[in-house]
């Protein structure tokens, strides 16, 4: 093994540990924005007045 | 004169504040003491009624009054199992990049939007689970798990997108952001001249995170495992809406399962003979016992590996 292999075989090493610390990071804002994206367009829709001044109507009816 | 009558008030000023301490430091004790007999007593029905069978059987039959705990104990240490083993490696790739890679103009609004999962109460995680991500699992994801995978045990089963592996699945997602954001600040403890002697003999930041931080941060890396472990264990709502809430013990992971935290969620409210709400009354109790159980395990590891210098 000469050092230029055990050099280049470190500088992978490096990118390879730092690039999955990255995905990682992306992985948790990926689903922080998937379930806001979800409850937001989801939810929104459903917000009026009626909503918060209004009681539930009973089961069974609309 | 008067010197002497502040000397004497702080005196007694001293004396209260020692007392009040004192009671509130017994008072915690004595909570956790009051919580465990309670238990202890509401339980005694089934205690007495099943004996130790209760842990090692796999029978829950409400309507035979035949009740095991063994299915809900092995959902829960198993899904939260999953959970630490899908969320360790992530939330140490989080902590290193904040701290490590980051640039500055990206440090603060990752870090906070890792944290803002923390705040997602976990009936969103449930709700989002059950609608939106367990289709997504049962359309897309698993089915290839099943077809490449399912001669293996663990990944054999119907994609019905609930079960023990989305449950834990998204137990990582809750515990993420306790983990990552207390290794965090661990990592950013480490005092900066000993990574500079890294970075000084010609180590890569990869060589300096692996051969420097991690070791210099070991306990306070476990601490912060143990901190998500407990609350992937007790976790209730998301758990209850994704396992499926099957009382069988099936090998493999895409199957429905339960957990305690589950089964009393789903059937507490139900319970109407004393014997079932005795039964599961102690599996709170067990519950109890494991997550005492794990704290003291943690403590005992911390003390073990903590850095030596």
């Amino acid at each position: 093994m000469n050092s230029s292999f055990i050099y280049a075989r470190r500088k992978a090493v490096n990118l390879l540990a730092l690039g999955i610390s990255g995905l990682s990071a992306a992985f948790g804002v990926f689903f922080l924005i998937w379930i806001l994206k979800d409850v937001f367009f989801l939810g929104l829709p459903a917000l009026n007045l009626s909503f918060f001044t209004e009681l539930p109507a009973p089961p069974g009816t609309r | 004169m008067r010197f002497l009558d502040r000397h004497k008030t702080d005196k007694a000023g001293d004396a209260i504040f020692k007392g009040v301490s004192y009671f509130f430091a017994l008072f915690v004790m004595f909570l956790l003491a009051v919580i465990f007999i309670v238990l202890f007593i509401e339980a005694w029905p089934a205690i007495t009624r099943f004996g130790f069978g209760f842990v090692t059987s796999a029978e829950w039959d409400p309507v035979a009054l035949e009740f095991g705990a063994l299915p809900a104990i092995y959902g829960t240490v198993v899904s939260s199992l999953i959970a630490i083993v899908i969320a360790v490696p992530i939330s140490l790739g989080i902590a290193i990049y904040l701290t490590e890679m980051a640039p500055k103009r990206l440090k603060g609004p990752v870090g906070t939007a890792i944290e803002l999962l923390a705040s997602i109460p976990s009936i969103i995680y449930g709700m989002w689970g059950l609608f939106i991500f367990a289709p997504f699992l049962s359309d897309y994801v698993e089915p290839p798990i099943i077809d490449y995978l399912g001669f293996i045990p663990l990944f054999d089963g119907a994609p019905l997108g609930i079960g023990m592996l989305p449950a834990g699945f998204i137990l990582a997602i809750m515990i993420i952001p306790f983990i990552s954001s207390v290794s965090r600040d661990v990592f950013q403890m480490v005092p900066p001249i000993l990574k500079e002697s890294g970075y000084g003999v010609g180590a890569t930041q990869w060589e300096v995170i692996s051969r420097v931080v991690l070791p210099y941060t070991r306990s306070g890396i476990v601490g912060a495992i143990i901190l998500g472990l407990g609350r992937a264990l007790g976790e209730t709502m998301a758990v209850t809406f994704l396992i499926g809430n099957s009382h069988n013990i099936s090998v493999s992971l895409l199957d429905p399962a339960t957990s305690i935290s589950a089964t009393l969620a789903n059937e507490f409210a139900e319970a109407v003979e004393p014997l079932y709400m005795a039964s599961l009354v102690e599996l709170g109790l067990i519950l109890f016992v494991i997550t005492f159980v794990v704290l003291a395990l943690a403590k005992l590891l911390i003390a073990r590996f903590s850095y030596q210098g």
